[in-house]
């Protein structure tokens, strides 16, 4: 794996058009990106249209990235998780049952060491530790799997109501918790 | 301007991802108009980031690389590499290339594949990247991964450790999506959408707004029209034109169902009388929709091809 300033050089070499470098970034990256998509949308052709659509626009938009924000490696998750969310609630038809199956290959946790996370990691997760157990799988399955409400709801076998109100709570505690503003 | 616990929630819950598709739509509408609301989401999906470091990584199929490749190289070609050094880039002798390039190009070609080797430890099951039987008791995965995490036993951390070890291992059974229960004036056709744009002050005569999007995500353009005079104004918000191609905008009355042009809008900012032809009702009533034609716009005055973006006028400051 690339460092993040490694990745912060390709990036800013991809905005001025540099194709060797789109290609660096496109194997030091994709295998993240693709993990991340395919959790979502459960579909492997279609998670990679969605890889194809968010390398077009990452070539596109590199130029936009600003180096003192984000990491570019969160920048390009961004762009591929917003891609597949949009994706799968537009396609209701979507089985999520056929796809069930990936639950049980692509998926185990990264093995971590506590001294290998970004600071950035230590202390949302320092956060997210803070919520109730409950709220805490509510809001990671919706990151990590990119349920909606509706289906957080199923899960925890409670109301629409419910859920859209544990989310709430639980975002603005994180945020007080980290400190935004 | 300040925003409510309603606002943030809603931009936390975007980037989080918990919207459903109208709601979404609703906040990428506001993300045009509102640079503000923009950086609110923005600094949740930044906080929200590094969960992915959580996530193994997939190796996707190698075409899919030669796809994206060749996607980018066609993508490439019009545009002259608007290079800082600009003269012959195109053929550079070896030396000239970049040093750091070339040490990070070579390390990655050393290392290749990066980071996507699973742990040599990995169950046999977790090697089939692609497929794997429905209903694998994976448990037990998720089990030993918390139970072999280094943060065990770091309280609240630990806590946390293993439930990402849970929902990661995918325990959970799969439900079918359905949709959301919405009030009814959110359930837009999704290709359509109507939005309240504030016009500054001072309110002279009623103003008609329209943001004219695709599917809520391509900024495309937002209309104005005054009642009065019928002169609208359109500011682009999204990119312009390709090379050759002009985008024509289109009145599609909704009695009549036929397009008839009210100009190129090729510039960032349009002003015409286009419209002074239409009585109040036709304007305010009508469709309007944005066609991507041949520079200077469709020569037989219909449209030649599909509107990319379209939308209804709204009354955003009323006449007295």
């Amino acid at each position: 794996m690339l460092t993040p300033a490694e990745l912060v050089w390709l990036l800013a070499s991809v905005a001025r058009g540099d194709q060797a470098a789109f290609e660096a970034l496109y194997e030091a990256t994709c295998a993240k990106l693709f993990g991340v998509v395919l959790r979502i949308v459960r579909d492997q052709a279609l998670a990679e249209d969605i890889l194809h659509e968010t390398y077009v626009k990452i070539w596109g938009t590199a130029a936009q990235y600003h180096p003192g924000e984000t990491s570019p490696l969160a920048w390009m998750v961004a762009i591929a998780r917003n891609r597949a969310i949009d994706v799968v609630r537009k396609r209701t038809d979507l089985s999520q049952n056929d796809a069930a199956a990936f639950e049980a290959a692509s998926d185990t946790p990264t093995q971590l060491a506590r001294r290998e996370m970004t600071d950035e990691l230590k202390a949302l997760l320092e956060c997210v530790g803070q919520l109730e157990p409950d709220r805490q799988k509510l809001v990671l399955l919706a990151y990590y799997n990119g349920w909606s409400r509706e289906q957080l709801a199923d899960k925890f076998n409670t109301q629409l109501g419910n859920v859209k109100t544990w989310l709430r709570s639980s975002l603005l505690d994180i945020r007080s918790c980290l400190g935004l503003a | 301007m300040a925003y409510s616990e309603d606002h943030i929630a809603l931009a936390a819950e975007y980037a989080l991802g918990t919207l459903d598709a109208d709601e979404r739509a609703l906040v990428e509408t506001m993300l045009i108009v509102d640079p503000g609301f923009l950086e609110i989401v923005q600094a949740w999906e930044r906080k929200l980031a590094p969960l992915h470091q959580m996530v193994s990584p997939v190796d996707p199929p190698a075409a899919l690389r030669d796809r994206i490749k060749s996607a980018v190289a066609l993508s490439a070609q019009p545009a002259p590499a608007a290079s800082s050094e600009g003269g012959s880039e195109e053929l550079p002798p070896a030396d000239a290339v970049d040093p750091v390039a070339q040490e990070i190009t070579s390390a990655l070609d050393a290392a290749s594949p990066p980071n996507v080797s699973p742990p040599s430890d990995a169950h046999p099951m977790e090697q089939d990247n692609n497929v794997g039987p429905a209903e694998q008791p994976i448990a037990p995965v998720a089990a030993s991964a918390a139970k072999s995490s280094p943060a065990k036993g770091s309280g609240i951390f630990g806590i946390v450790m293993s439930a990402i070890a849970a929902v990661l291992a995918g325990i959970v059974a799969l439900q079918l999506y359905r949709p959301a229960a919405l009030p009814a004036a959110l359930r837009m056709k999704p290709e359509i959408r109507t939005v309240e744009v504030k016009i500054p002050p001072p309110p002279v005569a009623a103003q008609w707004v329209a943001a004219l999007q695709s599917d809520a995500r391509d900024p495309g353009f937002i209309l104005t029209v005054d009642a009065k005079s019928r002169r609208y104004t359109v500011r682009r918000v999204g990119p312009p034109p390709a090379a050759g191609k002009s985008y024509e905008l289109w009145i599609v009355p909704s009695k009549f169902g036929t397009p008839h042009s009210i100009g190129v809008i090729d510039g960032e900012f349009t002003a015409s009388n286009g419209l002074s032809g239409y009585d109040a009702d036709a304007v305010n009533n009508s469709i309007y929709a944005v066609t991507v034609e041949d520079k200077g716009g469709s020569p037989s005055g219909k449209p030649t091809a599909q509107p990319l973006w379209a939308g209804k006028l709204y009354e955003s400051v009323p006449s007295k």
